[in-house]
């Protein structure tokens, strides 16, 4: 390198070259900063790697293409893999220029089709693009310019491109276009229907980087293009400024206009536009013309930028309109604005401007066409776009396995959005903005999980059934497991199938339009909707439902919340048939059902109450009870708000009233109740109407049957009377002219006398028969009780009895067991009764046998005397046994005719028996015989008298007459039978009676007499007892009579609330009446001269015995129990008759005789010594003085008594005579 | 004997019955009315009385009060002689005074034992 210029050139080159290859930076910082980040690795290493490719291929291949020997203008065929060393060092710097030209041209094809080519597919392009493509083109152009020559066509054709806006920049363009064109948009870019998608870039500062780098080296591109250190330089360097900044300026004001923002592809590829534009012509145009060109070369790139978005091809940098458009106006701007003489190709302006032309049009043939066709072709053999999937993580990842924090982030994402799993977290990169990110994302996850878990936990733990489902095909999409159960489905058998498969439509309808037509409704309404579901066993039950719409993103979905109500359904109809149960049976009660509370208010009453009042339920209900009752009746009704208390229930009668005030006798019933909370009362009220009418009817009756009763009493005994009369005279006579025929001879007329006298006393049998009968009936018959020896009774009956045996010529046969002997019974009516059946059995056989069995049988321990009366007669049928005891009934109607008789002695036999406590029974065969039994206790007890009562009074009463010492009593009563028995008891007591037979004259009597005390009836006709006793107390001088009202009704309250002393009941008890009155009076003392006995006695028992047998006979009796108690005795006491014992202590009874005996008073007493004690003769002598004396051991109780009447009657007898005397 | 007042209004009644105790040798007194009887028993004295209940003027009740009333009669023994033979009637006559009772149809040996006692009584 001797020569300077040429070694000043190589060095100009060289640097030039450098500045080329700094390109390769700008173009790297370009592309990567304007893709998105999870391709800008690739894109970078594609710069980066295809620069290698581009530069080995150029040596090996493409430098001989393009400069090598070219023999037919269109390729080299020389200098193919050349040694470089061994070339002179400007052809070294020359070819050290061109394969950075080479690098440029196929570099532009990285951004374009960058972030969708697969890394392979792209280093074949590359290797296409600088062993063929631009080497063939650059050969027409460029061949021979390195030695002043032209070898290729265009070259020679005088196409001027200066420093490759053609050759470099719009071949890169057009195989950009052509690969563009078979691998298509990236995804996203241009999205159906939409605008076109601006996917920005991630790093703008490192792309503007990447653009001011590229200017610089432009320098070095366009100023290198001279090939030397000339003149031309600093014109082309000046140029390439003045037109970078036009386009940039350009490109920003006019885009700014057009776009209304200052977008960053504007200035950067605008100053890139203005470049490619200038690089053609840079040498030969004047400065303004640059500023246009560089203006003109922005807005080709705007419009071509344009025109790929509407022709949707992708241009990932813009490296089409920049290089390609920019490139093809900056060539035809030679022609336009290049100085001819400058150009030096010797056409004029417009030949120029058509050989610009040529070249531009022949690059497009050429380099577009190759392209696309090897392209293609490529592309079916082997596919130069990754898959979509790689696409969309990015070729950092799919073409390098480059990764980063970022990605991680977005694969964790990725996978979440499309599982939905949540448990997924992302890995943390510390001290990265990504890491902080993921943290928080992380964070967000967490929570999000949690509450998604919560609310899983409760749709799967619901009792509802909740199922989503889709609108439009109502698909179930998700069901939890209650709703599984809700409707008897397995488990995610329900999921995609309807969800309208689960209710049951009305009838007629299908589910699916039901479900429709509901659903609006199901899913605005705020509340359950009562339907009926479908089980999937087809079953029918009711359900509530309630649909609520659910928004989730860009989806919407709806939430159905189903409930089995069948449980509550059938809860609720069984109360309301509890309710109408319970209802009926108070509505439907016949008796009114109140129930009230405490203070008596109607809480609730029944239908049969309403029509008791008369009154409607409003109108009973939440009144008062007390309301009900007229006001002047309330006082009066007995009606208390009764303490009803523990489950007791009251009765009461009371009158309850209707709406008109009518009284109602009603019977009202009341339990405590539980009401609510509250405690209440039932009351059943009962009408009672027509049980008061009957009891009423009833008392009627009972009266009139009284009436009637004592009507038939009064007949009998009238009847009895006026029958009785005439008879007396009948058997009297009959009696007595038997008598005399006897006695006068006339013997043959006895027996109809006795015949007459015969029928009398039947008549008679008769009559009394039917008096002991109505007597029986009225329970009025009485038993006289006594001792007696059973065989001497039986004798006396048989010799009685053998007449009537011998008649119809029967045997008859008495046989009494050795068991019997004494009875205690009425003696009288086991006579008649054993008479009766004796008779009874003679008269009812003939020619037979009639027995007597009597014996002492043992029956629950008790002795029965038993009578059997057995006969041969004619015996009985099974019927008449039945009958035979009625009254007034034979065996039948025939029996009277043929055998006479009442027809009541059995009946009257039987009757006594029982009385006695027995019976009669009886056996019998037709034809064979009759045997009757007639039994009763040996010792017989009256029930119906205290024991004492039982002795019947052998004694002449005479109580009444003499004077009295008594108290006057007034006896008023209107039944002549009470007075007389009121009269004659209180006589016997020694008091004085006066009567009255009504209550009026009972009055003026008492006014009058001014008694002691009175007895008043209650029951009396014309004014009654009440009236009587209201008047004697109201008058002062009778008032402080005390009163004893005699009643058969017990009403002692008001008899003493209206001032009676006594109260006593019908059937009067005499001792009773007797003490009462004796409380009231005393002055009521004994009888005077009658009846007074002293007995002195040390023997307290046998006192008491004898003053008990004594005063039950109405004697007044003294006791003392020794001598010398008797004398102090008769101080006070004037005894008629003195009972002595003789062995006592003190003073013995002769000692007590010789007391006695000393005064006059003393000797008139006549004294009977009763004594155990065996009497000497000496005895005996000291007794002489006394009437009597009666052995302990065997005197007798009647004989007794027999001895102590005859001695006070003779000691009347006495008196009296002395009185007369 | 004894003298016996006899106090019944009914004739045939009477007759037998006088007929009978004048066969048994008492001499029979004669009263149809109780007014009568009283008057006869206060005059004649006699040693029994009978008395029938059913009187006209005065019945026997009364009239056997008046007469057991009367200190100088009252000891002569009254016997009912009545067709007043029905529960009760018995007590009724023995409260006005009667010192036995016997119901007609008479049976007369019951009636002749009773006024035996009467009489032995009195003799004593």
């Amino acid at each position: 390198m001797e020569n300077p210029t040429v070694a000043i050139n190589t060095v100009w080159l060289l640097f030039a070259a450098c500045l080329v290859f700094l390109m390769q930076a700008g173009f790297l910082c370009l592309e990567a900063g304007l893709t998105r980040k999870k391709n800008n690795i690739n894109v970078a290493i594609k710069n980066l790697a295809d620069f290698g490719v581009s530069t080995l291929c150029f040596w090996l291949v493409g430098y001989g293409l393009m400069f090598g020997l070219s023999g037919n203008n269109v390729f080299g065929t020389s200098e193919f893999g050349i040694d470089i060393g061994s070339q002179p060092p400007e052809t070294i710097a020359f070819f050290f220029f061109q394969v950075m030209f080479c690098g440029t041209a196929v570099t532009i094809l990285a951004g374009a089709i960058a972030e969708r080519v697969k890394f392979g597919g792209y280093l074949f392009l590359a290797f296409i693009g600088a062993t063929i493509t631009y080497p063939i083109f650059g050969h027409w152009v460029w061949n021979g310019i390195n030695i002043g020559e032209q070898g290729g066509w265009l070259g020679q054709m005088g196409f001027v491109d200066f420093a490759g806006s053609t050759v470099v920049h719009s071949v890169g363009g057009w195989i950009s276009l052509a690969v563009l064109l078979v691998v298509g948009a990236r995804t996203g870019r241009f999205p159906k229907g939409k605008p076109a998608q601006r996917i920005p870039g991630s790093d703008v500062p490192l792309a503007t980087l990447g653009v001011l780098i590229l200017w610089f080296g432009w320098f070095g591109f366009n100023a290198g293009s001279t090939l030397g250190m000339n003149d031309q330089v600093p014109r082309v360097v000046v140029n390439t400024i003045i037109a970078s900044s036009a386009g940039l300026v350009g490109a920003l004001m006019i885009g700014w206009f057009i776009r209304k923002r200052a977008e960053i592809d504007l200035v950067l590829n605008g100053v890139l536009a203005g470049a490619v534009a200038i690089t053609a012509n840079c040498h030969a145009v004047s400065t303004s013309s640059a500023v246009v060109i560089g203006v003109i070369g922005a807005i080709v790139m705007l419009i071509i930028d344009d025109l790929l978005i509407r022709l949707k091809i992708d241009d990932a940098v813009g490296a089409i309109p920049v290089h390609l458009g920019a490139g093809i106006w900056g060539t035809l701007a030679v022609g336009i604005f290049g100085d001819p003489a400058l150009l030096g190709t010797g056409l004029s302006q417009g030949d120029q401007i058509v050989a610009q032309l040529v070249g531009i049009v022949a690059c497009f043939i050429w380099t577009f066409g190759i392209s696309f066709i090897i392209t293609h072709i490529a592309n079916r053999i082997y596919p130069l776009r990754v898959s979509a999937e790689d696409e969309q993580i990015g070729l950092n990842v799919s073409e390098h396995g480059a990764t980063n924090e970022l990605l991680d982030l977005f694969n964790v994402m990725e996978e979440q959005s499309k599982t939905g799993n949540m448990s997924l977290r992302v890995p943390i990169e510390p001290f990265t903005e990504v890491g902080q990110i993921a943290t928080r994302y992380n964070f967000v996850m967490g929570a999000l999980e949690e509450a998604i878990q919560r609310t899983e936990a409760i749709v799967r733990t619901a009792m509802d059934g909740i199922v989503t489902f889709s609108k439009d095909a109502l698909s179930v999409l998700t069901i939890n497991p209650a709703a599984e159960k809700i409707f008897g489905y397995q488990k995610n058998q329900l999921a995609g199938s309807a969800v309208y498969q689960l209710i049951s439509p009305p009838d007629g309808i299908s589910p699916d339009t039901y479900m429709k037509s509901v659903l609006d409704e199901l899913i605005h309404a705020d509340n359950y909707r009562e339907m009926y579901g479908r089980r999937a066993d087809g079953s029918i039950f009711p359900l509530e439902v309630i649909v609520t719409e659910v928004h989730a993103g860009d989806t919407t979905f709806l939430a159905g919340t189903f409930r089995d109500i069948t449980e509550r359904r059938e809860a609720e109809e069984a109360i309301r048939q509890s309710e109408i149960r319970f209802r009926d049976l108070f509505e439907k009660s016949p008796d009114p059902v109140f129930v009230e509370d405490e203070h008596g208010n109607i809480l609730d009453v029944n239908e049969a109450a309403c029509h008791l009042h008369g009154m409607t339920k409003a109108e009973l209900i939440g009144n008062n009870a007390m309301n009900l009752v007229p006001p002047e009746k309330r006082d009066s009704l007995e009606i208390k708000f009764f303490d009803v208390s523990e489950n007791k229930s009251y009765v009461l009668e009371s009158f309850s009233y209707t709406k008109e005030g009518i009284a109602i006798p009603v019977e009202i019933r009341a339990n405590q109740i539980q009401y609510g909370n509250e405690s209440a009362t039932l009351l059943h009220v009962r009408d009672i109407t027509a049980r008061k009418e009957y009891e009423a009817a009833l008392n009627d009756a009972k009266e009139l049957a009284e009436t009637a009763n004592r009507a038939k009493s009064a007949f009998l005994a009238n009847m009895s009377h006026e029958l009785r009369t005439p008879l007396n005279a009948i058997i009297g006579y009959s009696e007595m002219l038997s008598e005399d025929a006897e006695d006068f001879g006339y013997e043959d007329i006895v027996p109809d006398l006795n015949k007459i006298q015969s029928a009398g006393s039947h008549l008679l049998d008769l009559i009394n028969n039917i008096l002991d009968l109505s007597k029986i009936e009225a329970g009025r018959m009485e038993l006289y009780l006594e001792e007696f020896n059973v065989s001497a009774m039986l004798d006396n009956v048989a010799s009685t009895i053998s007449p009537l045996m011998d008649k119809n010529n029967n045997q008859f046969d008495l046989r009494i067991d050795e068991s019997v002997g004494i009875a205690r019974a009425d003696i009288t009516k086991t006579r008649q009764t054993l008479f009766n059946l004796l008779s009874n059995a003679a008269k009812f056989t003939e020619n037979g046998m009639i027995t007597l069995l009597v014996s002492v049988e043992k029956r629950d321990d008790t002795d029965f005397l038993m009578f059997r009366v057995k006969d041969s007669g004619i015996g009985m049928s099974p019927d008449q046994v039945k009958s035979v005891f009625a009254e007034f009934t034979q065996a039948d109607a025939s029996t009277t005719r043929k055998y006479g008789g009442t027809g009541l002695g059995l009946t009257i036999s039987k009757r006594f028996c029982q009385m006695m406590g027995g019976d009669i029974t009886l056996e019998s065969e037709l034809t064979i015989g009759t045997t009757f039994t007639a039994f009763f206790p040996v010792m017989v007890v009256d029930t119906t008298k205290p024991a004492d009562a039982q002795l019947a009074p052998k004694m002449p009463v005479d109580s009444l007459s003499g004077a009295k010492t008594g108290g006057l009593v007034l006896v008023i009563d209107d039944d002549p039978t009470v007075r007389d028995l009121i009269v004659r008891s209180l006589a016997k007591e020694g008091f004085s009676v006066g009567v009255a037979t009504n209550g009026a004259e009972g009055l003026r009597i008492a006014k009058e007499l001014k008694p002691d005390a009175i007895t008043l009836d209650v029951m009396m006709q014309g004014m009654d007892g009440w009236s009587v006793l209201e008047q004697l107390k109201a008058d002062p001088d009778l008032m402080h009579i005390p009163v004893v009202m005699i009643s058969i009704v017990d009403d002692r309250t008001r008899g003493f609330a209206l001032g009676a002393a006594g109260y006593l009941t019908k059937p009067i008890d005499r001792q009773k009446l007797v003490d009462t009155l004796k409380l009231f009076h005393k002055k009521i003392a004994r009888p005077l001269v009658f009846g007074q006995v002293l007995v002195i006695d040390d023997d307290p028992n046998q006192r008491d015995m004898v003053i008990r047998t004594l005063e039950k006979e109405g004697w007044v009796v003294e006791e003392a129990e020794n001598g010398l108690e008797g004398l102090k005795m008769l101080d006070i006491f004037a005894p008629d008759l003195i009972l002595l014992d003789l062995m006592m202590p003190e003073m013995d009874g002769f000692q007590f005789l010789t007391e006695l005996q000393k005064t006059e008073e003393g000797r008139a007493i006549p004294v009977v010594v009763v004594t155990a004690k065996d009497l000497t003769s000496e005895d005996y002598e000291q007794l002489r003085g006394v009437q009597d004396i009666l052995m302990k051991s065997a005197y007798e109780r009647d004989s007794l008594l027999n001895k102590i009447s005859q001695l006070i009657n003779a000691q009347i007898q006495k008196y009296d005579d002395d009185i007369e005397g | 004997m004894a003298t016996i007042l006899v106090v019944e209004d009914n004739e045939m009644n009477l007759d037998m019955l006088s007929r009978r105790l004048s066969k048994r040798g008492h001499e029979v007194l004669i009263a149809t009315d109780g007014a009568q009887g009283v008057e006869m028993a206060q005059r004649q004295k006699p040693n029994l009385i009978l008395m029938d209940m059913s009187l006209p003027v005065m019945d026997g009740w009364q009239a056997t009060r008046l007469i057991k009333a009367d200190s100088s009669i009252k000891h002569i023994p009254v016997i009912a002689l009545t067709a007043h033979a029905i529960a009760g009637d018995r007590e009724k006559c023995l409260a006005a005074g009667c010192d036995e009772y016997e119901t007609k149809p008479i049976k007369f040996p019951e009636l002749l034992a009773k006024i035996d006692h009467f009489l032995g009584i009195s003799d004593q």
